[in-house]
């Protein structure tokens, strides 16, 4: 079994290739990186299925050590012995600690500039999640889980701290961790997450603080706190004293260590070394330190006499009984006597590995209930450094009490420490307890001669020769009294000293030039030591920050190439299908071109979906967030869930779904409808507990989908509706995505998304893009779906669902829902936000199950025609699912078919000949432009059907030029409507004609397209896409129509932005409206773009029909691009020339093409 | 050392406390009563403020000092505790009012009781607080100061009585000022003695969790209010409401302030109508929660 893991949560798949590079650059193979909208989940995961007994959980953009495994080891041995095995949970290297509430850092990050010098871990009431190392024996073993009710990746961090200790585990942060990190957090997204719902709540019912003190700065809740009495069935806790028990509990105390008290006086302070006598004995009473304290008063200079001194003596030890109290003397005539009294003092102390030196003045005292930690820190061998208050005191001394004593800003903090290594007399003495066996050997070794250095050249020496730790602990009080007097006069003993130190220390080889120079470079850069000094600056700073720059490599990776560009063509066919209860829900099965290959999209899980969903699934936090906060508008969604007898465990999954939103205002209406089963609604009373968001209501009798569904819409509070099945599931940014669109348009009454599918496992697949709003394609077939969100207004107006139309109530809601509407108001979101759940016992599996679904939605659409007074009758589409909307011709009017043509007169006879067959409508004549024809062949066949009335035949007689061509024959047409058709093209279906001039009659139409198929029955044209660049692409090209389960979305009428002027119809009077065809940019090419695009311009639609079928043999008579470009340089380059005038012309415009998906790019 | 104090024959202290608190007490209070010179006996009374069971199992007497627990058998504030316990004990002439977490000085009793004994009209003396120094203002000459902190005190009895006690509505915080001002109202006067000395290892460094310092800024500034409106009417409640409306605190914490004191309003506590122009000097609200000057 392995002793632990590694995961890394990756902010999106783009990340995780990116380190998955890195670790196979440094080795670090073996960790896990995942990504996802949830670390609560992630944490949970990690709780239950890491192998091994440990778990380090690192962000995306933290360095690790390249021998981090070691230094987990050394975390465990650390907290192991810091807290017991037992007796921790996690640790970190950054957060506040449990000492002063302040922050510190075993990390390098944008902000931080001190480490603070300690190697022992330091337990922490909250802890930042860069790097966390999970003790999962102990999590497991206390049952630990994230809290239900938060998901996301805010604070996920300080709750599992919080769980740890409300299960007694103390949590901590450790040097052993440190880390890199490559940003500081996104404070913005933190004070949001912190005001939110669902924090809010969670603490609220945990605990009764108010105030959480974290290292993005403190966080003030609006709790409840009973100021008088607790009332008894409140369970709520003080946070603040689960953390003390818990680190009280874990905190053994070792085996009893002696601390020797050393202080040095000439008795002449009688009154301030009781104060200091005062503190030590409260100390010593403490209850439980396991510490001895002994007391050795080192007498110097002392000028009592005999008598005085042996009366003293008596008195102390009577004063403080029980307190071991020594009196050393040091010999007269000594010239050092600060020094030597402490030397002679250490070499009077038994030696041992427990006996410890904490040398403190007679002006000092102590502070006692810093001794409650004391044994535990203190370790054999390590000098310990504390810290220090300064009072500003005024002493009489014949009074046993100070006249003022006042505490100063001026705090030895142990961050500030480390100015004592680069020669700065920074720690107080007082504020370190020596091992006694460091002290003893200092002066055994080092010949320490002078006075007023001796503290700073103990601890210098010391750090040299032993180990070091430095713990927040507040160990004492110094008394500060008076001007500097040392300095002032005694100045030259001052210099003496320490050159005689310096000397010593630099002799010893402890002290090298630089860093000397290192230290004058930090005096002078700088300045003075405040308070708090850099920790308080740095709490500052962090407190004030705003938004970071997200990581380099981040960025670079963002700019990687997508490997799905390279994709050419895709062809999208669905299913319709009946869901769950009667909801109608569209499958897609995806199939696209790559490089001559043909991929599909099965509705299983397939890999390349799951490259897609890993590239384009970008889950840019911070920038949602940001987002989030600037939107304006933030309207109550309402999310509505008609519940009837589903599995708790995909409500469970679909509550859970809108509970990560990020976005939160919203509600959730969860409307049984009178289930039998019990569990459902177990489930449902549960949730509803949850969060105040969650509405739970029980219908008394069933009433089926439609009508539970209008019950909960009616109880809705929001502006707007959206509606979710049972056992589906949102994305967490769906109603983020949807308020965003709101953001941009306030007027929208309707958005959709694009959706997939869930299997069991949860595993997506299938896919549906879909294009921008189409009322024609959605005549054709309910592809808006889900996920649906409406303006509660307009459906209110309209009534909700109707009962009767169960299987397409969706499709009828939607259609009344539009007529109350416009185009513009209704918005396609092209990104997944909802995931269907494909479940065996429902009907996904089956479409033909539910044929009353589909014949509900037959009447749903000739419903709508009626209500419109459209002429039309609804017939059946080519699969289930489908619907095509037949309209009625009015009146025949003539249609003129203008045909161009240079010889080639085979491709022309059998298209003439397939229209005359074929063509059931009457009303037509056909233009024949003569392009210069040359053979003769073409003069025979010309004079033959010159006898046929239906047609004419008219001269063209200069250079090929398309648009002129065309448009001198639209002049000579005598028609209402113009068809213009390639002369390699061949009549499919009879009624084509009809089925164009159908659509081309309708007002709001400019042009109407064809399906043209290559002979092989594969597709030329059903339609033209805008991509990038204005470059037009004709969908589902060279996809055949025959293949295996085809159902296409091709397969339908449906608004394009342009259509193939192979075969379009127009009507004359609007062609010659918007200036025909462009003869001088676009004589040969893209002639027909610009025409449909002007349309669209002037707003009218281009209606593409599956219902007018014809082959077309493209290319066969210009060849295709490379063949052009070495037979025709020249016509090659105006081709060049006009693509480039289009870009010019139309960029613009056309930033989107919006009936088709960006994702299928 | 060794300055020749008048022995104290007896002493009565209340110590309002609950059982977390009591091993400190017993560790640094109870020892350095024991150590107290110049008194020959102390009574301590702790007061069980949680009203719940019985916490103290030691033993009765260490050395001069006797210890014994009384129990209100509810939970009650910090006035009510003590007008309990001067109900229950009926102190003869001075009671000593002592929190649990101090370590005493040694002539600390001494110093309080002698004070108070020095003039009939001291009605109260007050301790004095070490190593956190309450940087009060007080008379050198005199000693006279406006109030006296709750944390150490020494109260006659006799005045305590006809004052009806502390005003239990404060709960918790400002009782000791409005103690403090009904004194200087009934013709007494609050007396501070610097000499008295006990340690308070508490403030800054220890045992401050972040939920008592919400409680402390709650109590003190729902009673700041209060405490104007008692002493200056409904205009000294405007003036209050002013006030706190500048002070840095969020507003749903201002706006639960406010509900507070309207509950309390509407009990309709005593209010001493016009306010005390005579004790100008003692009686004052210098700004928000503050009632003295503060010296550097």
């Amino acid at each position: 079994m392995k002793k632990y893991e590694v995961f890394r949560l990756c902010r999106d798949a783009k990340t995780i290739e990116l380190i998955a590079a890195q670790n196979k650059e440094f080795g670090f193979e073996h960790q896990k990186l995942i990504t996802g909208p949830d670390y609560f989940d992630f944490l949970d995961q990690i709780i239950e299925t890491c192998e091994g007994n440990y778990a380090l959980v690192v962000h995306d953009d933290v360095f690790l050590p390249i021998n981090i495994e070691h230094k987990i080891d050394k975390a465990i041995s650390d907290m192991d012995k810091e807290f017991g095995k037992e007796g921790w949970g996690v640790a970190g290297n950054a957060g506040v600690e449990y000492f002063n509430y302040e922050a510190v850092r075993y990390i390098k990050d944008p902000h931080s500039a001190v480490v603070p010098n300690s190697s022992r871990p330091l337990p922490v009431i909250s802890i930042d999640g860069n790097t966390l190392l999970l003790n999962l024996k102990t999590i497991r073993k206390n049952k630990i889980k994230m809290p239900k009710t938060i998901r996301g990746f805010h604070m996920y961090d300080f709750l599992l701290l919080v769980e740890c200790y409300k299960a007694g585990l103390v949590s901590a942060v450790t040097p052993a961790l440190y880390v890199v990190h490559n940003s500081g957090g996104n404070q913005k997204d933190f004070d949001q997450f912190i005001v939110s719902d669902v924090f809010t709540s969670y603490w609220k019912e945990n605990f009764i603080n108010r105030n959480i003190y974290t290292i993005n700065g403190n966080i003030e809740i609006k709790n409840t706190i009973d100021y008088l009495k607790r009332n008894s069935k409140d369970k709520r806790k003080d946070f603040y004293s689960i953390i003390d028990k818990a680190i009280d509990s874990v905190r053994k105390k070792d085996s009893v260590k002696t601390i020797n008290i050393i202080t040095r006086t000439q008795l002449k302070r009688s009154n301030s070394l009781k104060r200091l006598l005062d503190s030590v004995k409260a100390g010593s009473l403490m209850p439980d330190t396991n510490l001895k304290i002994k007391v050795i008063l080192a007498v110097n200079n002392c000028t009592l006499d005999e008598k005085s001194l042996v009366e003293v003596e008596t008195r102390l030890k009577s004063d403080y009984e029980g307190l071991e109290i020594n009196i050393i003397f040091c010999p007269e005539g000594e010239h050092f006597p600060r020094v030597s009294s402490i030397k002679k003092a250490v070499q009077s102390i038994e030696s041992g590995e427990n006996e410890f030196v904490w040398i403190v003045d007679d002006d000092d005292f102590i502070f006692p209930p810093s001794l409650d930690d004391l044994n535990k820190l203190l370790t054999p061998g390590t000098v310990f450094i504390g810290e220090a208050s300064s009072f500003s005191e005024s002493w009489d001394e014949k009074k046993s009490f100070p006249l003022r004593s006042s505490i100063q800003s001026i705090n030895y903090h142990t961050n500030n420490s480390y100015r004592n290594f680069f020669g700065e007399n920074h720690v107080p003495v007082s504020a370190v307890i020596y091992p006694q066996l460091v002290l003893k050997r200092i002066f055994e070794e080092y010949e320490l001669k002078g006075d007023y250095f001796e503290d700073y050249a103990l601890i210098f020496i010391a750090q040299n020769i032993a180990s070091v730790e430095m713990y927040p602990v507040h160990l004492v009080g110094i008394s500060v009294h008076g001007n500097n007097t040392i300095v002032s006069t005694d100045r030259a003993r001052w210099d003496y000293s320490y050159a005689t130190f310096m000397s010593e220390i630099v002799n010893k080889g402890l002290v090298k030039k630089h860093n000397f120079e290192i230290a004058e470079k930090a005096k002078r850069s700088e300045g003075g030591f405040g308070a708090h000094g850099v920790a308080e600056a740095e709490l500052n700073a962090i407190k004030a920050r705003k938004i970071y720059k997200i990581i380099k490599g981040i960025e670079k990776a963002k700019r990687a190439p997508r490997k799905l560009k390279e994709i050419k063509q895709k062809s999208l066919h669905s299913i319709r299908r009946n869901g769950l209860r009667g909801f109608a829900v569209t499958v897609i099965k995806h199939t696209y071109r790559t490089k001559g290959k043909v991929w599909q999209f099965p509705n299983s899980n397939n890999e390349e979906y799951h490259q897609w969903i890993a590239k384009n699934e970008k889950w840019d936090v911070s920038r949602a967030h940001y987002e989030l906060e600037n939107f304006k508008y933030k309207p109550l969604i309402s999310v509505i869930v008609p519940v009837y007898n589903v599995d708790p465990k995909w409500l469970d999954k679909c509550v859970e779904s809108v509970l990560k939103q990020q976005y939160e205002n919203w509600e959730l209406c969860l409307y049984d409808d009178a289930s039998p089963s019990e569990e459902t609604r177990k489930c449902l009373l549960k949730w509803k507990k949850v969060d105040p968001r969650i509405k739970v209501t029980f219908g008394k009798k069933n009433l089926h989908i439609s009508g539970a569904s209008n019950v909960a819409i009616k109880e809705a509070k929001g502006e707007f509706i959206a509606l979710l099945d049972n056992d589906d599931e949102i994305s967490s940014d769906a109603l983020f995505e949807v308020v965003k669109v709101l953001n941009k348009n306030k007027n929208i009454d309707m958005i959709y998304s694009d959706e997939d599918k869930l299997d069991l496992d949860g595993k997506r697949s299938g896919p549906f893009f879909k294009p921008d709003w189409s009322l024609d394609m959605f005549l054709s077939t309910m592809y808006t779906c889900h996920f649906g969100v409406y303006r509660k207004s307009i459906i209110d107006k309209i009534g909700g669902f109707r009962e009767g139309y169960e299987g397409s109530q969706d499709y009828d809601l939607v259609l009344r829902f539009v007529e109350q509407s416009k185009d513009e108001r209704i918005a396609h979101i092209p990104k997944i936000l909802y995931h269907w759940r494909m479940i065996e016992t429902s009907t996904a599996y089956n479409p033909n199950s539910k044929l009353y679904a589909y014949e509900a939605g037959k009447k749903v659409v000739a419903e709508f025609l009626q209500r419109n007074k459209i002429k039309a009758q609804v017939k059946d589409g080519r699969s289930l699912g489908f619907y095509h909307v037949e309209r009625e011709i009015e009146g025949s009017p003539l249609v003129s078919i203008v045909i161009p043509f240079k010889d080639n007169v085979d491709y022309l006879e059998k298209c003439v000949d397939s229209i005359l067959k074929k063509t059931s409508y009457k009303n037509y004549e056909i233009i024949l432009v003569d392009n210069q024809s040359s053979e003769e062949k073409t003069k025979k066949y010309l004079q033959k059907i010159q006898k046929n009335s239906k047609i004419r035949v008219l001269n063209f007689n200069k250079p090929f030029n398309y648009s002129a061509i065309n448009n001198f024959a639209v002049s000579e047409a005598k028609g209402k409507y113009i068809l213009f058709l390639n002369n390699d093209t061949k009549v499919i279906n009879e009624d084509w004609l009809s089925r164009m001039l159908e659509q081309a009659e309708r007002e709001e139409v400019g042009a109407v397209g064809a399906l043209l198929l290559f002979p092989d029955k594969t597709i030329q044209h059903a339609g033209v896409v805008i991509q990038e660049n204005v470059s037009p692409v004709h969908v589902y090209y060279g996809i055949s129509i025959n293949s295996k389960g085809y159902v296409d979305l091709m397969d339908v009428i449906r608004d394009y932005s342009a259509v193939t002027a192979a075969c379009m119809m127009i009507r004359k009077n609007l062609f010659e409206k918007v200036g025909g065809f462009d003869e001088k940019d676009f004589a040969i090419a893209y002639n027909d773009i610009d025409l449909c695009l002007k349309l669209r311009k002037e707003g009218y639609k281009i209606i593409y029909t599956p219902y007018a079928r014809l082959y077309h043999y493209a290319g066969k008579t210009r060849g295709d691009d490379d063949e052009l470009r070495e037979k025709n340089p020249k016509r090659y380059a105006q081709f060049v020339q006009e693509k480039k005038n289009l870009k010019d012309k139309w960029l613009e415009y056309i930033p989107n093409d919006p009936f088709y998906n960006p994702n299928l790019k | 050392m060794g300055n020749k104090i008048k022995e104290i024959e007896k002493v009565t202290l209340f110590c309002s406390v609950a059982e977390g608190e009591l091993k400190k007490a017993e560790a640094w209070l109870f020892h350095s009563l024991s150590k107290q010179r110049g008194v020959k006996s102390i009574d301590l009374y702790l007061v069980n403020y949680t009203g719940k069971g019985t916490m103290y199992n030691g033993p009765e007497k260490v050395g001069k000092l006797s210890v014994r627990e009384i129990n209100p058998k509810k939970q009650v504030g910090f006035g009510e505790a003590h007008n309990f316990a001067f109900e229950t004990v009926k102190p003869k002439d001075f009671f000593i009012i002592i929190n649990p977490d101090v370590y005493m000085h040694e002539n600390c009793i001494s110093e309080l009781v002698n004070k108070i004994k020095e003039e009939n009209d001291y009605a109260i003396v007050e301790g004095r607080q070490l190593p956190f120094e309450h940087p009060k203002e007080y008379d050198e000459k005199t000693l006279e100061t406006p109030w006296a902190s709750g944390f150490c005190m020494t109260v006659r009895s006799e005045f305590f009585k006809k004052v009806g006690g502390f005003d239990d509505n404060f709960w918790m915080y400002c009782e000791d000022v409005d103690l403090s001002w009904r004194c200087w109202l009934e013709g007494y006067k609050v007396i501070y003695n610097p000499r008295a000395i006990a340690y308070h290892y508490t403030g800054n460094y220890f045992s401050y969790t972040p939920t008592r310092y919400f409680l402390e800024h709650f109590w003190s500034t729902r009673n700041f209010i209060y405490i104007v409106y008692k002493y200056w009417g409904e205009e000294g409640e405007s003036r209050a409401k002013k006030m706190l409306k500048k002070q840095p605190f969020p507003d749903y914490f201002k706006q639960e302030v406010l509900r507070s004191f309207d509950e309390l309003k509407k009990t309709k506590p005593r209010v001493f109508k016009g306010g005390p122009a005579k004790y100008k000097d003692k009686i004052k609200v210098l700004g928000f929660n503050q009632y003295h000057e503060m010296r550097k």
